[in-house]
C-alpha cells in the first residue's frame, strides 16, 4: 500500500491565458488589419513541483510570499484545477477548508448543525470532544452570523475533524484566531491528529503557527520550488525559525 | 439622549410623510382652484373632487357591507393566486435543479411562456375556467409562476462556488443537499420574488375582475366610473393601494421569519 495519501509529481502549473482587452486587432503581413485574439502567455506558477503527504497523521506546513502558488498548490490537491504536465494522487478521502471559509458555512444552521450536517449519529459523541480541543463549547447554539471569523473558523475545524478524513487541505485555516488562542489550540490540534492518524496538507503565513502544528514546513518560492525541513519538537528552535525567515525574506 | 442614527431615522420619515402631505396639498390645491386647467382646460371640474369628499367615500365605503365582500374575494384570489403561483414556481425551479435533462425540458417552455402577457391569456381562460374565481386566479397564477420559477432557478444557481465544494467534499447529495444548502441559499432570491409577485397578483386579479365583471373590487370601481361617482372611484382605487400596501408588509414580517439568518444592517430602514 502507498505510504503516502498525498503525492504530487513533477507538476507544471500555469493559469490558463485570458485574452487581452481593446488588443485583438493587428495588422497582417500585407498590412491589413485583421481580426485575431491575442493572448497574453501566463508564466508557469509551478515548474516541475513535487510534494508528498505521509499517511497516517502527518501533518505538512506550506509557507511562503503572497501570490507564489499555496493556496493554487490546494486546488490541485483537490483536484479542482489540472496541472499542465505531472501527476497529482490523492488515494483517500480529503476535506478542504478554504481561505474563504465564510463561504462554507450554512448560514441558515447554528454551529452545532454546521458540524453535524450529514454526519452519522453515531458520531455525534465526537462533536462534545472536538468542541472542547477547539474551545467552541459556549458558541454551538449560535448562528455563523452572530460568531467572530476565528469562532468560524474553528466550527469549521471541528466539522472535518469530526469526520476523520484521510488528509486535511486547510488553507489559512486558522488565520483570524488571536496569538494566545492559536498558542492553545495548536498543540491540540497537532495530537489530535497524530491520534486519530488524519494526515494534514497546511497553508499559512505564519512561521510559528507553522513550527507549532508540522511534522515538516516546506518553503514555496518561485516557479515552485521548495524547500523542506523536518520539525523535531513542537515549536521547533530558533535557528530553524530564523532560518525560515530568512528564506521568506 | 437620542442617538444619531434614531434622529437620522426620524428625520428621513418625517421627510417622506411630507412628501405626502404634499401630494395631498397639490391635490386639494387641483380641486379647489382648477390647477389641471393648465394642461387639460376641457375637463369638467367633477373629475376632480376635494379630498374631503375622497376620504368620506371611501370611509363610506369601508362601512358597506357589499364593499367588506367584494374586499373579501378580491383579496382571497389574490392570495390563493400568490400562493399556488408560490408553490408551483419553487417546485419546478427545484425540479429544474435536480437534472440538466429535466432544467433543459423545463426551460424552453418557460423561456416562451413568460414572454406572453397574461392579460393576453384571459381568452383562453374563460374558454377553460368560464368567468368565475378560478378564471381570475388561473390568469393571476399564470403571470406569477414565472416570476417565482425564475428567480427561484436563478437562486438555486447562484450557490457560493466554497458552499458547493464543501458539498461535494462532504458528500451531501439528495434531498441534504436540497433542502440543506441549494434551498435556504435560494432563500434571499425566493423572497424577493414573492414581493414582486403579489403586487402582480393583485394587478391581474383586479384587471381580469374588471375586464371580465362578476364581483370584487375591480367591477366595484368599473361600476363608479361608470355611474360618474368620481369620489368614490378615486377613493375605491386608493383603497386598492392600501390594500397592496398591507399585504406587501404581511410579506415583510413573514419575509423577516424565513431569512432568519439576514445580516441585521441589510434589513435596516435606509
Amino acid at each position: 500500500m502507498n505510504t503516502n495519501i498525498l503525492e504530487i509529481h513533477n507538476v507544471d502549473f500555469a493559469y490558463p491565458s485570458e485574452p487581452l482587452p481593446f488588443n485583438n486587432l493587428s495588422l497582417d503581413d500585407s498590412g491589413s488589419m485583421c481580426l485575431g485574439a491575442h493572448y497574453k502567455s501566463e508564466p508557469l506558477l509551478f515548474n516541475n513541483l513535487s510534494l508528498d503527504v505521509s499517511r497516517g497523521g502527518q501533518i505538512k506546513c506550506v509557507l511562503g510570499p503572497s501570490g507564489v502558488g499555496k493556496s493554487t498548490l490546494l486546488h490541485l490537491a483537490m483536484e479542482e484545477i489540472k496541472p499542465k504536465e505531472g501527476k497529482v494522487i490523492v488515494t483517500g478521502v480529503y476535506l478542504p477548508i478554504l481561505q474563504n471559509f465564510e463561504s462554507m458555512l450554512l448560514r441558515w444552521f447554528n454551529a452545532r448543525t454546521n458540524i453535524t450536517w450529514g454526519l452519522n449519529p453515531q458520531e455525534y459523541d465526537k462533536i462534545d470532544k472536538v468542541s472542547e480541543l477547539l474551545e467552541i463549547k459556549e458558541t454551538l447554539n449560535s448562528l455563523p452570523r452572530h460568531l467572530s471569523g476565528g469562532q468560524k473558523q474553528r466550527v469549521i475545524m471541528a466539522r472535518a475533524l469530526v469526520r476523520h478524513p484521510d488528509i486535511l487541505l486547510l488553507d489559512e485555516p486558522l488565520a483570524n484566531l488571536d496569538s494566545g488562542t492559536l498558542k492553545r489550540i495548536l498543540p491540540r490540534i497537532r495530537s489530535f491528529l497524530h491520534e486519530q492518524k488524519v494526515s494534514a496538507l497546511w497553508v499559512t503565513h505564519n512561521v510559528a503557527e507553522a513550527l507549532m502544528v508540522a511534522d515538516a514546513v516546506c518553503v514555496l518560492h518561485e516557479g515552485g520550488i521548495l524547500h523542506e525541513f523536518p520539525v523535531m519538537s513542537p515549536g521547533g528552535d530558533e535557528s530553524l525559525a530564523r532560518e525560515i525567515e530568512k528564506l521568506l525574506l | 439622549m437620542i442617538k444619531k442614527k434614531d434622529k437620522q431615522y426620524t428625520l428621513r420619515l418625517c421627510q417622506r410623510t411630507f412628501g405626502v402631505f404634499l401630494v395631498l396639498a397639490l391635490w386639494e390645491c387641483n380641486a379647489r382652484f382648477g390647477l389641471y386647467h393648465l394642461v387639460a382646460p376641457t375637463l369638467p371640474l367633477a373629475y376632480f373632487p376635494s379630498l374631503n369628499e375622497v376620504f368620506s367615500a371611501g370611509l363610506r365605503a369601508v362601512i358597506d357591507q357589499t364593499y367588506v365582500i367584494a374586499l373579501e374575494q378580491t383579496v382571497y384570489r389574490i392570495l390563493v393566486a400568490f400562493g399556488i403561483a408560490a408553490i408551483l414556481g419553487v417546485f419546478f425551479a427545484l425540479l429544474a435543479a435536480r437534472s440538466v435533462v429535466l432544467d433543459d425540458l423545463i426551460y424552453y417552455p418557460v423561456e416562451f411562456f413568460r414572454q406572453l402577457p397574461a392579460v393576453a391569456v384571459i381568452p383562453f381562460a374563460i374558454m377553460l375556467f368560464g368567468i368565475y374565481t378560478s378564471m381570475k386566479v388561473a390568469v393571476a397564477v399564470f403571470g406569477c409562476f414565472f416570476p417565482v420559477f425564475v428567480a427561484t432557478r436563478e437562486g438555486l444557481k447562484s450557490v457560493e462556488p466554497g458552499l458547493v465544494l464543501t458539498a461535494r467534499t462532504y458528500k451531501w447529495t439528495g434531498l441534504r443537499l436540497l433542502f440543506g444548502v441549494m434551498f435556504p441559499s435560494a432563500i434571499p432570491h425566493i423572497l424577493a420574488s414573492f414581493r414582486i409577485t403579489l403586487a402582480i397578483s393583485l394587478i391581474l386579479v383586479v384587471m381580469s375582475e374588471m375586464l371580465v365583471g362578476g364581483d370584487g373590487l375591480g367591477v366595484r370601481i368599473v361600476e363608479k366610473e361608470r355611474a360618474f361617482d368620481f369620489s368614490g372611484l378615486y377613493a375605491e382605487t386608493f383603497l386598492l393601494g392600501i390594500i397592496g400596501v398591507v399585504l406587501n408588509l404581511a410579506l415583510e414580517v413573514v419575509s423577516r421569519r424565513l431569512y432568519y439568518w439576514r445580516e441585521d444592517e441589510a434589513w435596516r430602514p435606509n
